[in-house]
C-alpha cells in the first residue's frame, strides 16, 4: 500500500470513528437522517459568507455552513419538543426551507459567481492526499488532520464527558431527567457536535460518504449488539472495515473511492441483517429448523 | 389540525395545491425561482398550523394553561 492509499484509508477510518460514535446515538434516537438534512441546510450559510466576504475560502465557508447547520438542528429540536410533530417530520420541515432560502440567495445575489454546494464545500476523498497543510515543517494532508481532530474530540466528548447523560437520555429519557442527568442538554450538544463533524467532513470527503458513515455502520451495529458500548465499538469497526475493503475494491476495479466505501458499508449492513446472532434472518431460519428437528426427533422417534 | 385521517388527507392536498399555485404566482411576479418559493410558502403554512391549530396548537395550549391558572 503506498502513502496516498494509506492517507485515504486513514482519513475514511478516522471519519468513520467520529461518525460511528455520534451516528449510533442518532440511530437509536431515530434521527439518523439528520446528517443528510444538514448536507442541504448549510447552503444559506455559504451564500451569506460569500455575500459578506466575497470569497469562497475554505475556513469562513465551513464556519458559516456550520452556523446554519447548528441553527437547523436547534430548530428541528425545538419543533420536535413541541410534541406536535415527530422527529422525522421535524427534520423534513427545517432543511427544505433552509435549502430554498439558499437557492433564492444564489439566484438573487450570486448568479454571476459559480456558487453551489458541490464547489463550495463538497470535497472528494480521492484528492485527500493532494491538499496539504504545513505543520511543523511537514506537509500533512488537511483532510487527515481535520478528520483525526474530529475523531479525537468526538471520542472525548461522547465517551468521557457526556457518556452517562447521553446513555440515560437515549435509552430511557424519563429516567435521564429524573436522575438529574440533563438529558436535554446532552441531546443538544450531541446534535451540535454531529453538525460540526458533518460539515467539516463534507469539506474533506464529500457528502454521500458522510451520510453513509453516520447511518449505515450504526444501523448494522444495532443489529449485532445488545449493549450500547458494544454497539459503538461495532459501528466504528464496521466503518473501518468498509474503509479498507471499499478502498481496495475501488482501486482493484478502478471506480469511485467514496462510492465504493459507501457501498461497502451497505454490504456490511446486509451481512449483519442476514447473519446477526438472534436477530439475523438466516440465524432465525436456522434456529427454527433446529427447533423443528428436535420436535420431530422427540415426538416421532426418528 | 383535523382529527380524522380522511380530513387530514383532503386538507394536506388542499394546502399543497394552494401553496403550489400561490408560490408559482408570487415567483412569477418577483422573478424568484419557483420551487424554493413554493417550499417556503408550504413551510410557513406548516409552522402557522403548529402555532395556531385549534386545541393542539402552541397558542391554544398557552391559552388553556393561562385559563386554568386563572380559575385556580
Amino acid at each position: 500500500m503506498n502513502l496516498d492509499a494509506l492517507v485515504i484509508v486513514l482519513t475514511a477510518g478516522l471519519l468513520a470513528t467520529a461518525c460511528g460514535v455520534l451516528g449510533s446515538f442518532l440511530v437509536l434516537r431515530r434521527q439518523a437522517l439528520m446528517s443528510d438534512a444538514v448536507s442541504h441546510a448549510v447552503l444559506p450559510g455559504i451564500v451569506l459568507v460569500f455575500l459578506l466576504t466575497g470569497s469562497r475560502a475554505a475556513l469562513p465557508t465551513v464556519l458559516g455552513a456550520t452556523l446554519v447547520g447548528v441553527a437547523c438542528v436547534l430548530g428541528f429540536e425545538a419543533l420536535r419538543r413541541t410534541g406536535l410533530v415527530r422527529a422525522d417530520a421535524a427534520i423534513a420541515l427545517t432543511f427544505p426551507a433552509l435549502f430554498s432560502l439558499g437557492v433564492i440567495g444564489v439566484s438573487k445575489f450570486a448568479s454571476g459567481a459559480h456558487l453551489d454546494l458541490d464547489t463550495a464545500i463538497y470535497g472528494e476523498i480521492t484528492f485527500a492526499p493532494l491538499r496539504t497543510l504545513a505543520v511543523a515543517g511537514l506537509d500533512v494532508p488537511r483532510s487527515l488532520l481535520v478528520t483525526g481532530l474530529a475523531a479525537v474530540l468526538t471520542l472525548l466528548l461522547v465517551v468521557v464527558v457526556l457518556w452517562r447523560p447521553l446513555q440515560a437520555s437515549t435509552l430511557d429519557p424519563q429516567f435521564g431527567e429524573i436522575a438529574g442527568l440533563r438529558g436535554q442538554l446532552a441531546q443538544r450538544v450531541l446534535l451540535v457536535a454531529s453538525t460540526a463533524v458533518a460539515v467539516v467532513a463534507f469539506d474533506s470527503v464529500g457528502a454521500i460518504l458522510v451520510v453513509a458513515f453516520f447511518v449505515v455502520p450504526a444501523a448494522a451495529a444495532h443489529l449485532l449488539a445488545t449493549r450500547l458500548a458494544t454497539m459503538l465499538i461495532l459501528a466504528v469497526a464496521v466503518g473501518w472495515a468498509s474503509a479498507v475493503t471499499g478502498h481496495w475494491a475501488a482501486v482493484h476495479y478502478d471506480t469511485s473511492i467514496s462510492g465504493t466505501i459507501g457501498l461497502a458499508t451497505v454490504v456490511c449492513f446486509v451481512l449483519a441483517r442476514l447473519l446477526a446472532p438472534r436477530r439475523g434472518l438466516l440465524w432465525r431460519a436456522w434456529r427454527r429448523q433446529v427447533g423443528a428437528d428436535r420436535f420431530t426427533a422427540r415426538w416421532y422417534d426418528v | 389540525m383535523p382529527t380524522r385521517l380522511s380530513g387530514m388527507i383532503a386538507l394536506s392536498g388542499l394546502i399543497g395545491a394552494v401553496c403550489g399555485v400561490a408560490g408559482a404566482l408570487v415567483a412569477g411576479r418577483t422573478e424568484l425561482p419557483t420551487g424554493p418559493v413554493i417550499v417556503l410558502l408550504a413551510t410557513a403554512a406548516a409552522l402557522a398550523s403548529i402555532l395556531l391549530a385549534p386545541r393542539r396548537g402552541i397558542l391554544a395550549r398557552l391559552h388553556r394553561r393561562s385559563a386554568l391558572a386563572g380559575t385556580a
